[in-house]
């Protein structure tokens, strides 16, 4: 399987990504309206997969990019070579708090390490819903991948993210994440070939 | 279902998005936060920026790369005109000033009086290698005229004076001689940017010192050689025969090798009285 598949694709955006950053790097506000613009239907769509509602989506997508705003504010960002890679990674430790604050209410993974590979509870609640289309009964099927897998597919096919900046918000290497990624999309192919 | 059908379903999802109205509500009020946060940090720290902006700027692989080779070929290429430039020339005063840093960096006496020879052989031979050119500008011909005459005349004065100063120390004679000559002609760099008026009258004060000299010493076989060939070397000159005149000034520089390599250590003493 080709995982480098959009990366050619993604040369053209990173290098547009890369004038903004540099804009917002020197306090642009327009600039920083402008990444909210192209980014805010992928982070909502990237925390939606987590908390699995769409209002608290929105709020902790709201507070994301305020997040991110005050941290190119007040830390040097060096370390992060694309602007998407920094609010992804500020997404994702915002659910993790989010659920930390919350915790007892919902069992989600927080860093999918030492996950025994069962499904989400929620998936009890999709279960009171009749889905009958294939595009509701994948959302279904992701929703009983577990979080990490579930997490990856959704910033490589959906998101369409490259390797190098998902290893990058996951903290993995491209090797791992790779491996991780084929692992994932196994378990979810196997779970649309279930009755 | 194949893994081309399972991701192509799975890019459906794209689908799912926020409420426009939310966005839009949401978008103007990031901005009123935005702003009400990043003007104050932002004055604070635009020397910051700037600076930052500045080593990103000159961080980039390529850009350094780029930088590199600039200086390494331009340096080659600078450093190559300069060697080669002849009177005249813009970068002319770059190779006197190189000339001048070699001899600043060369240790020890021997290998610098070697060096200032070589300097005024190489002057020599440019100067009547420039006269015979059919394109030299009349103007800078006529200079050079000058300063060549104004160059054998002081070669002819420091001999006189190698003269008198032998009188209390007789040793070496010869080798003191060729070391002031070396030292004239060094100097004749400096003559070639001089005006036509101070050459007129250095040209009088060296002939007349020239004239004088032969009342106050006796001379060495050596000294009437050279002396010999300097005259022989000017009446070339004045016969615009500046290949002669070159030669001339060749033959005195190979004199020189000869003495040098005959009596090294000499050498390298009467360098050192000299100086």
């Amino acid at each position: 399987m080709d995982f480098n598949a959009n990366n050619q694709q993604d040369t053209a955006g990173e290098r547009d990504e890369k004038k903004l950053f540099t804009k917002i790097k020197k306090y642009d506000k327009d600039a920083f309206i402008q990444a909210y613009d192209l980014y805010v239907n992928q982070i909502y769509r990237f925390i939606y997969f987590k908390v699995n509602d769409p209002e608290e989506a929105q709020d902790l997508t709201s507070a994301v990019f305020l997040k991110t705003w005050n941290y190119i504010l007040e830390n040097s960002i060096s370390n992060f070579k694309t602007l998407k890679a920094l609010i992804y990674k500020i997404a994702r430790t915002s659910v993790i708090d989010h659920y930390r604050k919350n915790s007892g209410i919902s069992n989600i993974s927080l860093n999918g390490e030492n996950e025994i590979d069962l499904p989400d509870e929620k998936q009890d609640v999709l279960k009171t819903t009749e889905l009958n289309s294939d595009f509701n009964n994948l959302e279904k099927k992701l929703w009983e991948l577990k979080d990490e897998y579930r997490e990856i597919i959704i910033l490589k096919y959906i998101d369409e993210l490259s390797i190098s900046e998902i290893a990058k918000i996951l903290e993995k290497s491209k090797g791992n994440t790779r491996i991780t990624l084929y692992r994932a999309l196994k378990a979810l192919r196997e779970l649309t070939e279930e009755k | 279902m194949t893994e081309q059908e399972l991701i192509a379903q799975i890019n459906n999802l794209k689908t799912i998005q926020p409420d426009k109205t939310w966005k839009e509500q949401n978008r103007e009020i990031l901005y009123t936060q935005i702003s009400n946060s990043a003007p104050q940090i932002a004055k604070t720290n635009i020397f910051v920026s700037s600076i930052v902006a500045v080593k990103e700027f000159f961080a980039q692989p390529s850009l350094a790369l780029v930088i590199f080779l600039s200086v390494i070929i331009g340096g080659s290429i600078f450093g190559t005109s300069a060697f080669t430039a002849k009177p005249g020339d813009s970068l002319y005063i770059a190779r006197v000033i190189s000339e001048k840093a070699q001899l600043a960096i060369t240790f020890g006496k021997e290998e610098k009086t070697k060096l200032e020879i070589k300097f005024a052989n190489d002057r020599a031979k440019e100067i009547a290698q420039l006269l015979s050119e059919q394109n030299q500008n009349q103007a800078d011909a006529e200079k050079l005229t000058s300063d060549f005459k104004k160059e054998i005349n002081i070669v002819k004065t420091k001999i006189q004076q190698i003269k008198i100063a032998d009188k209390t120390s007789t040793q070496n004679q010869e080798d003191t001689l060729q070391v002031f000559g070396a030292n004239a002609q060094r100097d004749g760099q400096g003559i070639q940017i001089s005006d036509s008026n101070n050459t007129t009258v250095a040209n009088n004060t060296a002939n007349t010192v020239s004239s004088s000299a032969p009342k106050n010493a006796t001379s060495t076989p050596a000294e009437e050689t050279h002396q010999k060939i300097l005259r022989e070397a000017q009446e070339l000159f004045d016969q615009k025969d500046y290949t002669g005149a070159g030669d001339k000034i060749d033959e005195i520089n190979s004199l020189i090798e000869q003495k040098e390599t005959s009596a090294p250590a000499d050498y390298s003493d009467t360098a050192t009285g000299t100086n």
